[in-house]
């Protein structure tokens, strides 16, 4: 367990280098796309940038919880959902979230 | 003089006499060469017969000629088997020709410029004119009196003229089917009149009689009376009754059309009719004032669209002056608008340009048409620009499309192009795609026939990625199939459509390998497989699909955990947008490794892909097996598990160095809680199914253990071998994994002289630990070992 919130410590972290050359933190702010409790990015107003970002970033996320998966043998949307719940409380204050009810809500 | 040189003089001349005619045909052969007129196999049965003969001009052969013969020579007549004439590109369209009517106007001022020949007669068996059926004709000339005489088996003709006094008449009748093959009924004319230079005159009049269309009884007459005279000439048409024009449709002059005009164009004309058909009905009415000016206009209904249209300008020869023809069609979904520019509509080109503009729904479109003649055809280009309607965002269509309409056919050009821009549909990105027609598409009463190249550039949504596609489409009319081809999946889909008018309908047919590159909106990872599927479905402003799909081989993970020799066939359906699947036969698994092997895994399976519902449920595991009569997921209510014949040998075998012997099965109920990521169990109870035997193995811990504390060395002692007649587990887990067990164990000690031995313990294990650890043997010695 320590070895997977290593892990996702690193995600995270990886993510936010991530926002910076991908402009992640610009669409958040924007209120195109948010974060969602399956711990992928969702898409709150469609835009073609903004489905773009999103799949690109959702494929890198994707890639690094199936191997974090392995190395501590749970599944994918187990390390996924705790990811997400992190990516939650890290989101800034203004920012769409996803409830768990599916609802988009401005943190 | 002498006598000698007299002779030889005469000799002279008649040799030069008997030259000269050899001279003239050399000469005309020369001149008719150098006019490129070739000749092939001359020859003489009972006369000169010349096999074949062609005229070129400008690298075109513009007539051809089969077996002339010379069949008299005073007067001269001649018969050919059969004449071909070519539409060879002329002068005029290299280099501009005067205007159409001033050629006219200035012939007829003339006078008729016939060559000079003597008496003569030609019958040409088989006439071949471009757009004419095969005619047989005979023109002949005696004393400047000329006569051309054409027939064929719908109709015949004559055209006289007597070239010393002009006088002319022509008369002729053709059955309208030799127009058109759907055309009935049958036309008269009759003519007469003079042309001499500077003068004709003449009146011609037509009567068609029972003229309609083949499918349809109407019938009705029509004359058209013209009279010529000076430069100047005046029509009058009629029609007896509507007149049948096909599709149902009839036309009814409500007055006779009158023109008048001169060779250089329309003066005055005036034309009122009534078009009613099975899809409405329009009138189109004509005018001009006194300063020659017309005025169209025309109104009308048709298959739900009203229209209206008019147009205010001069009808010349030379070409149409005015303002822009201007054309409004107006419906519930359809707004277009049609403005013609009239200044292009000259000699010689005869262009058009017109430029459209409207709204289908809410979609907003433009763009321009191009029209010119080229060869008797015409020809053009339509641009256009459309949204497509069901896109959110984006999806604009820009359309490059050369049409042609060639022998009653309308044809979009090889090369057409139509691009779709990217677009959003919902929150899903649609790239860009384009279509392109490799050869001519055929457009017809029921639509488009052809075939199209699609190129795909693929779909992104936030969770997935469909890659790039590529494939054919043919069409035929509202029928359609798509061959689609995914080559970064190795997909195959091919799809069937039919249009209507409440939406589409078709089938669908797709096989695919299955890898990790279409997980990525899945909840576990496809690693090998085969997916086929097939069915049908509908398009009604919702999608619905029903058929059925097969996977084969299938290898999947959910992080370490290796499903694998997966098998399953199921019925699909799409209804209100949730997608079900019910299987058709057991769900099959060969493997499923989740730490402890468990194989032949079967069930019956039914989902919306948001809950699961097992059936029958199946599974070996540890030397046993477990079954369920079902397994909803995810659950709230606790569903019972049986765990039957479970080996505990397999549960030892487990560990690569067991501390214990255990042999003999145990089984029992577990009734378990699905959540949407946990398991609780509850309530779960195990016996032993038979007797169980139990041997603690000499280990360096164990004996370490015993010589520190007596009273552990006792238990130990005491429970070294047991022959167990009485196991019982009571079981709770809850949803982080921990399992409690209350167990209890009676049996007795065979190596104490079957001692009896009770024995109470509690355990709690981390079973998702457990599973992934596979040190089941260390887990269930440490407890032991702890009691004390």
């Amino acid at each position: 367990m320590k070895t997977m919130t290593r892990w996702l410590a690193i995600l995270l972290l990886g993510f936010s280098s991530l926002a910076l050359g991908l402009d992640l933190d610009t669409a958040k702010g924007q209120g195109l796309v948010g974060e969602q409790p399956d711990g992928y990015l969702g898409v709150v107003q469609a835009t073609p940038a903004a489905v773009e970002l999103a799949a690109s970033i959702n494929a890198q996320r994707r890639a690094a919880y199936e191997r974090i998966a392995r190395e501590n043998g749970i599944p994918v949307a187990q390390v996924a959902t705790l990811a997400g719940q992190k990516a939650i409380e890290r989101t800034a204050r203004g920012s769409y979230v996803r409830t768990p009810g599916g609802q988009w809500i401005r943190k | 003089m002498s006598g000698l040189q007299w002779l030889r003089r005469l000799y002279r001349w008649l040799t030069l006499l008997l030259a000269l005619p050899l001279l003239a045909i050399l000469l005309l052969a020369i001149v008719a060469y150098a006019n490129g007129v070739r000749v092939q196999g001359l020859d003489w049965r009972d006369g000169l017969v010349v096999a074949g003969w062609q005229w070129w001009q400008n690298d075109c052969e513009a007539a051809r000629g089969e077996q002339l013969r010379i069949v008299r020579w005073r007067p001269i007549a001649l018969t050919m088997d059969r004449l071909t004439l070519t539409d060879c590109p002329s002068d005029a369209e290299i280099h501009p020709a005067p205007a159409l009517a001033d050629t006219l106007a200035d012939t007829l001022a003339a006078g008729a410029a016939l060559p000079w020949s003597p008496t003569f007669q030609l019958t040409v068996g088989e006439l071949a004119l471009p757009d004419w059926p095969p005619l047989a004709v005979t023109v002949e000339q005696e004393a400047h009196r000329w006569r051309v005489r054409a027939s064929h088996p719908a109709g015949e003709a004559t055209v006289a003229y007597d070239h010393g006094s002009g006088n002319w008449t022509a008369r002729g009748e053709v059955q309208a089917e030799a127009i058109r093959p759907d055309l009935r009924g049958q036309l008269r004319f009759e003519g007469q009149g003079r042309w001499l230079a500077g003068h004709f005159t003449g009146s011609l009049q037509a009567l068609g009689q029972q003229l309609g269309y083949q499918d349809q009884p109407h019938r009705a007459d029509a004359t058209f009376e013209i009279e010529m005279a000076d430069q100047q000439w005046q029509l009058q048409a009629a029609l007896a009754a509507p007149l049948a024009l096909g599709a149902g449709w009839r036309l009814e002059a409500r007055e006779a059309l009158r023109a008048s005009g001169s060779w250089a164009g329309v003066d005055a004309a005036s034309l009122n009719l009534w078009a009613e058909g099975p899809e409405g009905n329009l009138a189109l009415v004509l005018d001009t004032d006194g300063a020659g000016e017309a005025r169209v206009g025309l109104t009308g209904q048709v298959a739900g669209y009203r229209l209206t249209g008019n147009w205010r300008g001069r009808i010349q020869a030379a070409g149409l002056t005015g303002e822009p023809a201007a054309l409004n069609v107006a419906g519930a979904n359809l707004e277009l608008a049609l403005r013609v520019p009239v200044q292009t509509v000259r000699a010689p080109a005869w262009a058009a340009e017109a430029s459209f503009s409207g709204r289908y729904g809410n979609a907003p479109f433009n763009g321009t048409i191009t029209a010119r003649p080229a060869r008797g055809d015409w020809q053009g280009m339509m641009r256009g620009q459309f949204r497509l309607p069901f896109y959110d965002q984006g999806g604009q269509i820009d359309a490059a499309l050369p049409w042609q309409y060639r022998d009653g056919q309308w044809l979009l050009g090889a090369d057409g192009r139509v691009a779709v821009a990217q677009g959003l549909i919902g929150k899903t990105l649609i790239q860009p795609i384009s279509i392109t027609a490799s050869q001519p598409l055929k457009l017809g009463e029921t639509g488009l026939v052809g075939a199209v190249k699609i190129d795909a550039e693929g779909v992104t949504a936030a969770r997935w990625v469909l890659p790039a596609a590529t494939g054919q489409a043919t069409v035929a009319g509202r029928q359609g199939r798509v061959r689609l081809q995914v080559p970064q999946w190795r997909s195959d889909l091919n799809l069937t459509a039919v249009l209507d008018d409440a939406g589409a309908t078709g089938t669908v047919k797709i096989a695919t390998p299955l890898s990790a590159g279409m997980s990525r909106g899945l909840g576990f990872t496809l690693r090998r497989g085969q997916f086929s599927g097939e069915g049908s479905w509908q398009w009604r402003d919702r999608w619905r699909l029903q058929g059925t799909m097969q996977v084969n081989d299938l290898v999947v993970n959910w992080g370490d955990i290796i499903a694998s020799g997966g098998t399953g066939a199921a019925r699909v359906r799409l209804r209100d947008g949730v997608l079900t699947l019910t299987s058709t036969r057991p769900i099959a698994l060969a493997a499923l490794d989740v730490g402890t092997p468990i194989r032949n895994i079967r069930m019956g399976l039914a989902t919306d892909l948001t809950t699961w519902r097992a059936t029958d449920v199946y599974a070996e595991v540890l030397g046993g097996y477990l079954q369920a009569p079902a397994l909803h997921w995810p659950s709230k209510s606790e569903q019972p598990v049986e765990i039957r014949r479970i080996d505990l040998a397999e549960v030892v075998r487990l560990h690569s160095s067991p501390v214990v012997e255990l042999e003999g099965r145990v089984g029992g109920v577990l009734p378990v809680r699905l959540g949407q990521d946990f398991i609780v169990a509850r309530g779960g109870r195990l016996a032993n199914d038979g007797p169980l035997a139990l041997r603690i193995l000499p280990s360096a811990g164990a004996t370490a253990m015993g010589q520190a504390n007596q009273a552990v060395r006792l238990a130990l002692e005491t429970l070294s071998s047991l022959n167990i007649h009485e196991f019982q587990a009571d079981l709770d887990m809850a949803r982080d994994g921990w399992l409690d067990g209350k167990v209890t164990i009676k049996g007795v000690n065979p190596e104490r002289g079957d001692l009896p031995v009770v024995f109470n313990y509690t355990h709690r294990e981390n079973m998702l630990d457990l599973l992934r650890s596979l040190r089941i043997g260390d887990e269930v010695s440490r407890p032991v070992m702890n009691r004390q």
